[in-house]
């Protein structure tokens, strides 16, 4: 956030930042979708600065609308 | 401090400065005229009469480049014959040849046992390369800035000549050269800060002890309208490499990054892919690469209907101990690609 880059989503740890082994194939397969959904949500929302995006507690993918 | 002596001062100018002519000259071969020409007889003026320039070496920018061995040969039997107490070189303010001309004279003098200054402006390439080695005093951009660009080089060039400790930067005029000397202020930290605070906030100028440099104001692309129509690339700072680093990527202190083409990839596999970053564990991310650059993912929306399409190339480097240049330049790099492509959004991993 601190860099600027305006749209940040949050990921799971720095060593798997798309998942999480520790879940088992299946639920690490499906926290891998959601951040990616997540991600892809994020650009699909109009954002004036700096804003942290979090896939666990998102809104369903908007088209183009204002962040909470 | 030594006592102060009579300078004898060597100077270094180009083939333009020195009167010969312009760019068409610029292979003039390297010459040793006698006493100050050109701009040095102003700097001559300026160091006053206890000093004196002796001689000046003058050289093409091209011959200094090309034909480097003569030019330097030149260069030491003037040092030999003239035995001046130090050298000076320029000023050749945004002159990229004659600025890395004088940083490499100065820079063989001092190696000879001769100190000196090379002056040109703080943007010049060969600023980078010779500013930890040798003093470079910041100029203006051009020549109109000649007299206090001489007159900055002049007070530099008498403290070196006469072997005076050079203080920082900021205080004798020269660009930083990245070194750190210990040293006691007059006031404790917090008394020095607080009257920083007061001096702000009376709207009076201060000087940051610590240069500060203020977040980049980004401004956000346009959100993507129709996610099931976009083109959508990835990229990470996560390390991602060719299995067994056949493009030779650095773990950190990336200056490149890698592009690598996954068209026909439904994932990333560990058979072909692995993670290499000095920052984090690499083990989890070698064995399954999509979890700092999810293609795997990517593709599968893409088959669902949910995006368009996964750019083709996706890119990749260790981002660990990048200087912050080097990443606004290949963030830049990448950006004109995917603009070029006409790629609709990007996901980059950062690890």
């Amino acid at each position: 956030m601190t860099t600027g880059a305006p749209r940040v989503v949050k990921g799971a740890r720095i060593e798997h930042v798309v998942g999480d082994p520790n879940l088992g194939p299946a639920k690490d397969h499906a926290y891998g979708l959601q951040i990616v959904r997540g991600a892809l949500a994020s650009l699909q929302t109009a954002v004036e600065g700096p804003h942290l995006f979090d896939p666990l507690n998102a809104q369903p993918a908007p088209t183009a609308q204002q962040p909470a | 401090m030594n006592a102060p002596r009579k300078l004898r001062v060597l100077h270094y100018l180009n083939q333009f400065f020195a009167g010969i002519g312009g760019e068409e000259h610029a292979g003039y071969p390297a010459e040793v005229q006698a006493g100050a020409i050109g701009p040095g007889r102003l700097l001559a003026t300026m160091l006053g009469e206890d000093h004196a320039i002796v001689g000046t070496v003058v050289c093409g920018d091209n011959f200094f480049q090309e034909e480097r061995e003569r030019a330097v040969a030149v260069l030491h039997q003037a040092l030999r014959d003239l035995k001046p107490d130090v050298v000076v070189a320029g000023p050749a303010f945004v002159s990229g040849r004659y600025g890395l001309a004088c940083a490499e004279v100065v820079k063989i003098a001092q190696e000879a046992g001769v100190p000196g200054v090379a002056g040109m402006n703080g943007e010049n390439p060969a600023v980078p390369m010779f500013s930890r080695d040798i003093y470079i005093v910041g100029t203006g951009p051009s020549p109109a800035t000649m007299e206090p660009a001489l007159r900055a080089m002049a007070k530099l060039v008498i403290k070196i000549g006469n072997g005076d400790e050079i203080g920082p930067a900021a205080d004798e005029g020269y660009l930083p050269r990245g070194s750190r000397k210990l040293g006691f202020r007059d006031q404790p930290g917090y008394q020095r800060a607080v009257s920083m605070l007061m001096q702000k906030l009376r709207g009076e100028p201060f000087a940051s002890e610590v240069p500060y440099q203020p977040v980049e104001k980004v401004i956000p692309a346009a959100p993507i309208g129709n996610l099931a129509n976009a083109t959508i690339a990835l990229a990470t700072t996560g390390g991602l490499i060719r299995r067994g680093n056949p493009d030779r990527q650095p773990a950190s202190n990336s200056r490149s990054f890698l592009r690598i083409d996954v068209k026909d990839l439904d994932a990333l596999t560990p058979t072909d892919f692995d993670a290499y970053h000095a920052g984090y564990y690499n083990g989890i991310a070698g064995e399954n690469p999509n979890y700092i650059l999810p293609l795997s993912y990517a593709q599968e929306l893409k088959a669902a209907g949910e995006i368009g399409a996964v750019h083709a190339t996706v890119y990749a480097l260790a981002g660990v101990s990048t200087p912050v240049a080097e990443c606004r330049r290949m963030g830049a790099e990448i950006a004109q690609d995917l603009v070029a492509a006409g790629v609709d959004g990007c996901l980059l991993v950062a690890t």
